[in-house]
């Protein structure tokens, strides 16, 4: 997949505001096609991973619990302009994806 | 010849720091697999503590409305004033799979994450916190008018 996630980041007194939406069903396994009945299958993505200048700051790992269209807001505290922020994710079917912001 | 030994050294080095952070990144989301399952949350929370003892603390925050029209998607802000802590973990009881997430922190983000998350029914979202071998907890009741988790 790809072009799924948007990032947006705001610089506030002592860490940056990091705010990441990633387009994604999100399935648990547990709803129900309107129309036919028959289970939708499990689709939901296991781990978010946030690098700054390619180290890892914070994985966040999940199941089909965390709302459809993942939202996420993070506080970054030692990230400062100039830097590379990359966040990637991949879900249980090991599809991928991932973005880039550089710090302003 | 030096400098080609010295670059070999360092393509060596490389591997190796890189094939233990990559073993240890397996190892967890192998872990983690295990805890995001359907068991019933006492079932899961148990496998996750061990033996260990949990301390409740008020030095944990929850922030989410006191009822949701909406299970589907319930806005909620976790966050702690403890030092050093390595894992958050965000569970909802009454859920088919009752941990929601597991946040990994390190020194470089503030342990505050917000998110929105499903839930199916009224309950108690507890939030556990692993500092070292020590766990915290807070925990809060929340009313769901609407299920957001399917009906299987």
């Amino acid at each position: 997949m790809s072009d799924t996630i948007k990032l947006r980041s705001r610089q506030d007194s002592g860490y940056t505001e990091l705010k990441i939406l990633i387009r994604h069903p999100m399935e648990n396994g547990r709803q129900r096609d309107p129309e036919t009945q028959a289970l939708i299958a499990a689709h939901h993505i296991e781990d978010v991973t946030v690098k700054v200048n390619d180290r890892v700051v914070l994985t966040m790992n999940m199941a089909g619990s965390i709302s459809k269209d993942p939202f996420f807001s993070v506080r970054l505290k030692t990230a400062q302009p100039g830097d590379r922020i990359r966040v990637e994710w991949r879900d249980n079917l090991n599809a991928v994806d991932s973005a880039e912001l550089v710090l302003e | 010849m030096i400098r080609r030994r010295s670059f070999l050294t360092r393509v060596m080095w490389a591997l190796a720091v890189f094939s233990v952070d990559g073993f240890r990144q397996w190892a967890r989301a192998e872990n983690l697999r295990g805890l995001f399952n359907t068991s019933p949350f006492e079932t899961t929370l148990n496998t996750l503590l061990a033996d260990a003892s949990v301390l409740d603390t008020d030095r944990i925050g929850i922030d989410m409305p006191d009822n949701a029209e909406n299970g589907a998607a319930v806005p909620i802000t976790l966050h702690t004033n403890l030092d050093g802590v390595d894992t958050l973990y965000l569970w909802a009881e009454k859920n088919p799979t009752p941990l929601v997430a597991a946040f990994d922190v390190t020194p470089d983000v503030l342990p505050y994450i917000t998110t929105r998350i499903k839930l199916a029914e009224s309950g108690r979202v507890i939030v556990l916190a692993k500092q070292g071998q020590q766990w915290f907890r807070q925990q809060r009741w929340i009313d769901v008018m609407r299920g957001g988790c399917g009906t299987g």
